[in-house]
């Protein structure tokens, strides 16, 4: 009782020496318009980017570097309640999210932070200093996988929510994934980009493999990994075995499930045969950003719609959540508009999809169970 | 753009102690003036939503403690301790505050700062209560053993 009553009296007053604080409500209205206004030019020319098809993940971070945030005065529908949906306020950030080792992992600023999949409650943060607007998170393999600032790749051991190891592959690099007993790494550099092969064994690097330019994700699915270039946009299949890198007829951010690829590139989504890598349908998402997929259910995450039509001026509410039936290749039902301005990265899993919003620092939770594509 | 009377108010009632929050912590001024405009200018933007939340306030200093750790990379380290002056015990144990942990700073400030229980921290924070106390507990052993070191030396 003695030490709680006096670490209040003690921080609770204030030292002589605080400055004080000269900014007034005006000053907080005139940022406030600035970053409307850095938005709407960095939107337009991150908006260019897509039109130009230089893809989702180079897009979004030009975005993110242009201190995103809420929309001020655009009027907008109010959003409906979605029954079965949970959003959780990730204080260190949201900037990916993955499933697997039983819960659901979020990459934010300096952390990452592990969710409780049933109850969307975080249940543990694990420091990863460097983690940042870039950085994509993996599970597989024992560990959870997370790309940071200075090349460093860390290990998490999802036992203990430990960092276990911080491999250092040096560079500036981006996406991540494991599959046929290694890690894959995706490194952008100046011309053709690289894949690194990390051994979970020793921590180190065992080969690089160079792929398109300005490579973003890569996904290990159906054998093979599956990278996702933005300069020019592109999509590269690398066999694992033999290194063997073939450049797709397709483009787009890569997702996989019902025995298909999914790619979500400007208003569409392409289903694409994983063994030839020939489309097999196109479905028509509005400004469809990402892909997940579980339990039969295919899910998009559409960015949200510009007040403007050649400027990117996000509008609150416009950004949603479609299904797709696998089996007719069609939209189910009407989409969940999300109340998210910068939703980021999707995942499907355990019975739910999840959405980060980078923006908001918050990921939802849609329980599948209430909340069925069609009654959302 | 105009900002309605509430906004006006809850800003003339919190900025100052937010700012002062946020500076206690990263020690530098323009920083912790930046981080507080951005803050403020968040919930502004989402004041329809935030204002009637009775944590807006707590919001909003854990807004601004984010974005001032958050330049703290990016830019140049600040000075860690105020140079000149004579420091009082609150300034001391500040210094043991800025040791702790962002999770356990933030549970502090909220806590012992802005008199939030328990409850409405781990709303904000959005995790359980218990970790909240849990949170508590260790920042408090690291502050008891900043005061008793400070008894010490004097």
């Amino acid at each position: 009782m003695g030490i709680d009553r006096e670490v209040r009296s003690l921080l609770g007053s204030t030292p002589p020496d605080v400055p004080s604080f000269t900014s007034s409500v005006d000053d907080i209205l005139r940022r406030a318009r600035g970053r409307r206004l850095r938005r709407y030019l960095g939107g337009s020319i991150a908006a260019v980017l897509v039109a130009g098809g230089v893809g989702v993940p180079l897009a979004l971070l030009f975005g993110l570097g242009s201190s995103a945030q809420h929309a001020i005065s655009s009027p907008s529908p109010p959003v409906r309640a979605v029954p079965g949906a949970t959003i959780t306020p990730i204080p260190s950030g949201a900037v990916d999210v993955a499933i697997g080792a039983g819960a659901v992992w979020v990459s934010g600023f300096g952390h990452v932070t592990r969710l409780d999949p049933a109850t969307s409650e975080v249940v543990a943060t694990v420091k990863t200093p460097g983690t940042e607007d870039f950085s994509q998170v993996a599970v597989g393999l024992g560990g959870v996988w997370v790309t940071a600032d200075g090349g460093v790749v860390y290990r998490i051991d999802p036992t203990d929510n430990e960092v276990v190891a911080a491999i250092v592959v040096g560079g500036a690099i981006q996406g991540v994934d494991t599959g046929a007993g290694s890690v894959w790494v995706t490194r952008p550099r100046e011309g053709p980009g690289e894949l690194l092969r990390v051994d979970p064994v020793t921590n180190r690097v065992v080969n690089t493999i160079e792929v398109g330019p300005g490579p973003g994700a890569v996904l290990y699915a159906f054998g093979a990994l599956w990278v996702t270039n933005t300069s020019p946009p592109s999509v590269d299949r690398v066999d694992p075995s033999t290194g063997t890198v073939t450049a797709m007829r397709f483009t787009g951010l890569v997702a996989a499930g019902d025995d298909s690829l999914w790619a979500a590139s400007g208003d569409t989504v392409i289903r694409v045969d994983p063994t030839t890598g020939e489309p097999m349908a196109t479905v028509r998402v509005p400004r469809a950003q990402a892909v997940a997929s579980a339990g039969g259910r295919v899910w998009v995450l559409a960015s949200p719609e510009s007040s403007n039509p050649t400027l990117f001026y996000p509008i609150e509410h416009t950004a949603a959540l479609w299904e797709i039936d696998p089996s007719t290749n069609q939209v189910v039902g009407s989409p969940v508009y999300l109340d998210a301005l910068q939703p980021i990265a999707v995942a499907a899993g355990d019975g739910a999809v999840w959405v980060a919003d980078y923006d908001g620092e918050t990921v939802t939770r849609f329980d599948l169970e209430s909340c069925p594509g069609s009654t959302c | 753009m105009k900002a309605d009377a509430e906004f006006e108010r809850f800003y003339e009632t919190e900025a100052r102690a937010v700012f002062s929050a946020v500076f206690l912590l990263c020690r530098d001024r323009d920083r912790a003036e930046d981080a507080t405009q951005e803050a403020f200018a968040r919930a502004f933007a989402r004041w329809n939503r935030l204002g009637s939340q009775p944590w807006a306030a707590g919001w909003v200093t854990t807004t601004a403690l984010n974005v001032a750790r958050r330049g703290l990379r990016r830019r140049r380290p600040a000075p860690e301790t105020p140079q000149g002056g004579n420091p009082t015990d609150s300034i001391d144990l500040w210094a043991s505050v800025r040791t702790l942990p962002p999770r356990q700073q933030q549970v502090v400030v909220l806590h012992y700062r802005l008199d939030l229980p328990v409850k409405k921290i781990a709303a904000i924070l959005g995790c359980r209560e218990g970790t909240v106390r849990t949170h508590l507990a260790r920042a408090r052993g690291v502050l008891r053993r900043g005061l008793e070191g400070g008894s010490d030396g004097n």
